[in-house]
């Protein structure tokens, strides 16, 4: 075998190693969404219903009323069809698929680097993909069941086929549909991925155009294949969640700007500058320039510490002189793809801007793989630009430093991450479903606090509980008028706090409260802790 | 200086003139409690030659504890002297040195580069410029030590380049911006350093020259060492200073080795050590100054900037990334000049790196004028790209021009209209209406007791009233101040908490305090207003 396809290989294995050891233990539990696709896949799987009894949706799963897009609940099926309702089969597919956009990155950059002829820059398919493989933003998101790592890989997959396409065409509506997956995959999808198909085609028009009818049946397929979705996205529900999240739906700009128009005396162009417009696409740019935090690049990455683990940026320190350089040297040596990696680095923060809690290392997942990528460029035209007496230097010390890097983003992931944030992934909820399960017999009834949040869920889920049964109590499943689905209980089991005064038939009946709401005097029996000792959770009955 | 470029320098001097000292004294609306420090240890000076602690003639103003560098105060001497103690006096000093960094900004860049419009463009921009307006306006010591160092840089590369005399007068500069700000002394340094490896070729010609500015530049910073090393030198920056907190600092580490431990993993202490903690922390201050969010739209506290901006203005921003892209492909771009603005702009976040509450516009003022030389060199070289291309060529002037005049128009109408309204709890607003309503009113009273909760109000008092500092070191001066709650009195006025409902029975005593210390309504002779109809401060009496 060639050394390059050996290096291949052995990245592939590094990647593959990063995203499968520990799938299942480390992040330490199952977030709610993570539990509910898994819970929804195995709902189809049993029934080919969803947890609602909804017939094999195509548009949402309607879930906790967040109607997640479809594509991930459908791609965890075969896994727990064969590894059984568990950690490691919910979270499967998006290590699988991240696994695979890491390798796609490969041929991606293949298609950039065949313009160059140096020997240094045609390792940059290789580096960008090593740079992937190690990256903590990517590999973050291929360890937990999030849509946007499958849909990063549709979008990755879109982009190489239409690169592809240009000698191939047919592969131009492989293209197309891929990106159309892409926005069955994640809400953000929704625009980065029309937004990229638009960039293609302009940047590489003159390629394409000799194809006008593959291109044309492209679109026909690629519009069929996305009106299913259209009545789920204009309806009220699909609004409603859009709305929440985002900063035009914040009425202090338009304070503002009342204010200040009354202290400009309602002067004619104060109705201008002041306008409302004005103050919103301010705060747009404030969002979007806020992917470019230093901060979140290179310090302590996203806020939320189930998007990032909060010791290093999104990016490695080692990258910061290599991306500043591979944006000049993209600008430098500007070949169309180039710049479609420029645009697409770009155009990826778009959707993810409109949204209040910037920046966001989910909905910039769609940027991915151009951060490596413009990383990778700059490093070996850095490399190429040293004396070669100095190149030998250069790489070891590089490689040092990113060892380094490496070395204490996964130490940090693997022995301590876990137990710092293990309350950020509701852990707990496991534990006590196993210890309801084997106790549940001598109660008549089991009331959970909805303090934690989504108890219904976990219930479900670690009880692997017939679909079909809870079908049967639907009246405690609710809906209110933002469209959020709460569930207030099924089976013995009870879904709310206590007034311990007035609560009646204690005597049988099983407690599961956060300490602060364990009333006085109760019989404690069971305490749940999160991995960093702090407790959780109590189990109690009444002292009677 | 052909005619045209005569003309040109000369409306644009015009220009930063009338942005610099229109409205001076009345916008900001009033001045902070440091510029009111630096006018009345000034004034204390003219009248007595001691600071306002009864130090003689002092290499450092101990203020409010924090051990202000003296030139500020030295250079208020003339204007309060010619104009009275008053809020323009006190600001003539910054808005003069902002004037001359914008005149300076022209020669700096016109020795480095050569070429006419990029150094008069470079001198337009640093004359609209919001971060350098902001602190040109207001008496901050940072906008003196900026102009110095602008000055001194420039002499600097005439010296090298044409008059060596220069390099004894940018010695010179160099070592007054060292008296000038805190920050200066890690910078100008640090500044001067680069400048000399990157011109030493130049520097061994004129060995005489160079020989007598170090002497010169020596003597001159002797006296620092002295405060440097003191004590009372270094308050100031325990004060700010990123490390000072080691606890909180350190709290991962510690319960990571912890962990470590009890899984016999302990070789991983190396990864927790804290050192390792102490450069990240450094490189986390470092870069965060180029937040492109802090720069262009939300700025920092809100005394550095005007509502809803930053400090460059973001039609700034793609120049400013075309700048930077064209300084360094642009082969024709004398390398010297190259070095010289990126080590400016590189060290520039140095001295604001160990502080905290960062990234910080007055300590990193010393990126200026290199924001704007690039943003002018973005306009030169995009405008030449686009020259090729004809159909594109006759829209880049007005589409460019009017940009920026929205920008600029904005900015100076945020800055006259809605930053004296939104902006006036920030820049302690209410004491100037306060202390002339306190004097007229006061006279019936043995005694006025004020509110320290209103902010340094002794100091402010000062001010106003121009209280003879022969009277006031008499009663001992300031005895101790600082960021505490220090009880205070000078003449009839007393500084110290009280509690208005027990001792308003007094009827000799007249009260001054905020609207949650004094709320009973009848006995409120007089209430002070911010401009937005808030309370500032009450006066009540028995």
């Amino acid at each position: 075998m060639k050394k390059r396809q050996v290096l291949l290989i052995l990245i592939i294995i590094i990647a593959s190693l990063l995203r499968f050891y520990n799938l299942g233990v480390n992040p330490p539990s199952l977030s709610w969404d993570e539990a509910a696709l898994g819970y929804n896949a195995y709902s189809i799987s049993q029934t080919l219903r969803d947890e609602h009894g909804r017939f094999l949706p195509i548009d949402y799963f309607a879930s906790f009323g967040d109607y997640k897009p479809t594509v991930y609940v459908y791609a965890a099926v075969l896994p727990i069809k064969i590894f059984g309702l568990n950690e490691f089969s919910t979270r499967f597919p998006s290590a699988f698929f991240g696994l695979l956009t890491v390798i796609l990155t490969y041929f991606l950059t293949k298609e950039i680097a065949k313009k160059f002829s140096s020997v240094s820059l045609s390792y940059l398919p290789l580096l960008s993909t090593l740079f992937l493989a190690i990256s903590p933003w990517h590999i973050q998101m291929s360890r937990a069941a999030f849509e946007a790592n499958v849909a990063s890989f549709f979008i990755v997959l879109a982009v190489w086929l239409f690169l592809k396409g240009r000698s191939i065409p047919i592969f131009l509506i492989g293209s197309i549909i891929s990106f159309v997956l892409s926005a069955y995959t994640f809400n953000s999808a929704r625009i980065v991925s029309p937004l990229l198909l638009l960039g293609l085609i302009f940047f590489f028009r003159k390629e394409i155009f000799k194809y006008k009818i593959i291109l044309f049946a492209g679109i026909l397929v690629g519009a069929i294949l996305t009106a299913p979705l259209i009545p789920h996205l204009v309806s009220k529900e699909g609004s409603l969640r859009f709305q929440e999240v985002n900063i035009f739906s914040d009425a202090k700009p338009v304070t503002i700007s009342n204010k200040r128009q009354e202290v400009d005396k309602n002067i004619w162009w104060s109705k201008i500058i002041h306008n409302r417009r004005i103050l919103y696409a301010r705060e747009y740019l404030g969002h979007y320039l806020d992917t470019f935090d230093t901060n979140f690049l290179f310090i302590d990455g996203d806020g939320n510490p189930k998007f990032s683990i909060r010791d290093i940026g999104e990016l490695y320190w080692f990258d910061l002189l290599f991306l500043l350089s591979g944006l000049y040297f993209l600008i430098k040596r500007r070949t169309k793809e180039l710049i479609f990696i420029l645009f697409w680095w770009l155009a990826a923060p778009i959707p993810a801007a409109m949204a209040r809690e910037t920046p966001h290392a989910l909905r910039l997942e769609s940027s991915l793989p151009t951060w490596q990528i413009i990383i990778a460029f700059g490093f070996l035209n850095i490399y190429e630009r040293i004396r070669k007496t100095w190149r030998k230097f250069f790489l070891f010390f590089s490689f040092l430093f990113l060892l380094f890097n490496v070395i204490y983003y996964v130490h940090n992931y693997h022995s301590h991450y876990p137990s710092e944030f293990s309350g950020e992934w509701q852990y707990g909820y496991r534990d006590v479903v196993n210890y309801v399960s084997i106790v549940e017999k001598n109660y008549d009834k089991v009331i959970m606090t909805e303090q934690l949040g989504r108890p219904y869920i976990y219930f479900l889920y670690y009880k692997q509980y017939s679909p079909k049964k809870f079908w049967e109590y639907k009246s405690f499943v609710e809906k209110d008028s933002y469209g959020f689905i709460s569930v207030r209980g099924f089976d013995k089991y009870e879904f709310r706090g206590t007034d311990w005064g007035k609560e009646i038939n204690k005597e049988r009946t099983l407690y599961i409260m956060t300490p602060s709401d364990v009333p006085q005097g109760v019989n404690i029996i069971k305490t749940f802790k999160l991995l960093n000792g702090n407790t959780i959770l109590q189990a109690f009955v009444t002292n009677l | 200086m052909t005619r045209k470029v005569k003309i040109t320098f000369f409306l644009i001097t015009v220009l930063a003139f009338l942005l610099r000292f229109y409205q001076l004294g009345f916008v900001p609306a009033s001045p902070d409690w440091d510029e009111a420090a630096l006018g009345y240890n000034a004034y204390s000076i003219i009248k007595t030659g001691k600071d306002e602690y009864g130090q003689f003639l002092p290499l450092t103003f101990r203020s409010f504890d924090d051990y202000k560098p003296p030139l500020y105060v030295y250079l208020t001497i003339p204007p309060v002297a010619l104009f009275g103690l008053n809020e323009f006096s006190v600001r003539l000093p910054s808005a003069i040195l902002g004037l001359l960094t914008v005149i300076a900004t022209y020669f700096l860049i016109q020795e480095l580069f050569g070429r006419k419009n990029l150094s008069l463009l470079s001198m337009f921009l640093m004359a609209i410029s919001p971060w350098s307006l902001q602190f040109s306006r207001v008496a901050f010591e940072t906008n003196i030590a900026l102009g110095i160092i602008v000055i001194g840089a420039a002499f600097f590369i005439i010296g090298v380049k044409r008059k060596p005399i220069f390099i004894i007068f940018s010695a010179l500069f160099f070592a007054l911006s060292l008296y000038s700000y805190h920050s200066a002394r890690v910078f100008a340094p640090l500044l001067l350093f680069g400048l000399a490896v990157i011109f030493r070729k130049e520097l061994f010609a004129f060995k005489k020259y160079v020989f007598i500015a170090v002497i010169v530049g020596v003597v001159l910073s002797l006296p620092l060492a002295g405060i440097l090393t003191s004590k009372e030198g270094q308050l100031r920056l325990k004060g700010v200073n990123v490390f000072a907190d080691q606890t909180n600092l350190l709290r991962k580490n510690i319960v990571k080795i912890e962990e470590d431990q009890r899984s016999d993993f302990s070789a991983a202490k190396l990864l927790h050590n804290r050192r390792i903690t102490y450069v990240l922390t450094l490189f986390q201050n470092y870069i965060s100054h180029f937040k492109l969010n802090w720069l262009f739209i939300t700025g920092d506290i809100k005394r550095h900037h005007v509502p809803d901006m930053g400090t460059l203005y973001p039609i700034e921003l793609p120049f400013i990334l075309a700048g930077i892209y064209f300084l360094i492909s642009d082969i024709k771009i004398d390398p010297k000049g190259k070095k010289a603005i990126f080590w400016w702009f590189l060290v520039a976040p140095i001295a604001a790196v160990p502080t905290t509450q960062l990234p910080h516009s007055v300590r990193t003022l010393s990126f200026l004028p290199t924001w704007h030389f690039f943003t002018a060199l973005g306009i030169i070289k995009l405008y030449e790209v686009i020259k090729h291309n004809g159909s594109y060529k006759k829209l880049y002037a007005p589409i460019v021009i009017s940009l920026f005049i929205l920008n600029i128009f904005y900015y100076l109408h945020q800055y006259y209209v809605h930053m004296p309204y939104e902006y006036a709890y920030d820049w302690q607003y209410g004491y100037r209406e306060l202390v002339s309503n306190v004097k007229t009113m006061g006279l019936k009273y043995e005694k006025i007791i004020i509110s320290p909760k209103l902010d340094q109000p002794y100091m402010f008092f000062l001010f106003y009233l121009k209280y003879d500092p022969v009277e006031y070191l008499k009663g001992g001066g300031t005895r101790a101040s600082g960021f505490k709650d220090i009880e205070h009195k000078f003449g009839k006025y007393e500084f110290r908490l009280f509690n208005f409902e027990k001792e308003y029975v007094n009827s000799k005593l007249l009260f001054i305090g905020t609207p949650e210390e004094i709320q009973m309504g009848q006995k409120v002779i007089k209430t002070i207003y911010y401009p937005n109809g808030e309370i500032f401060a009450n006066i009540a009496a028995g």
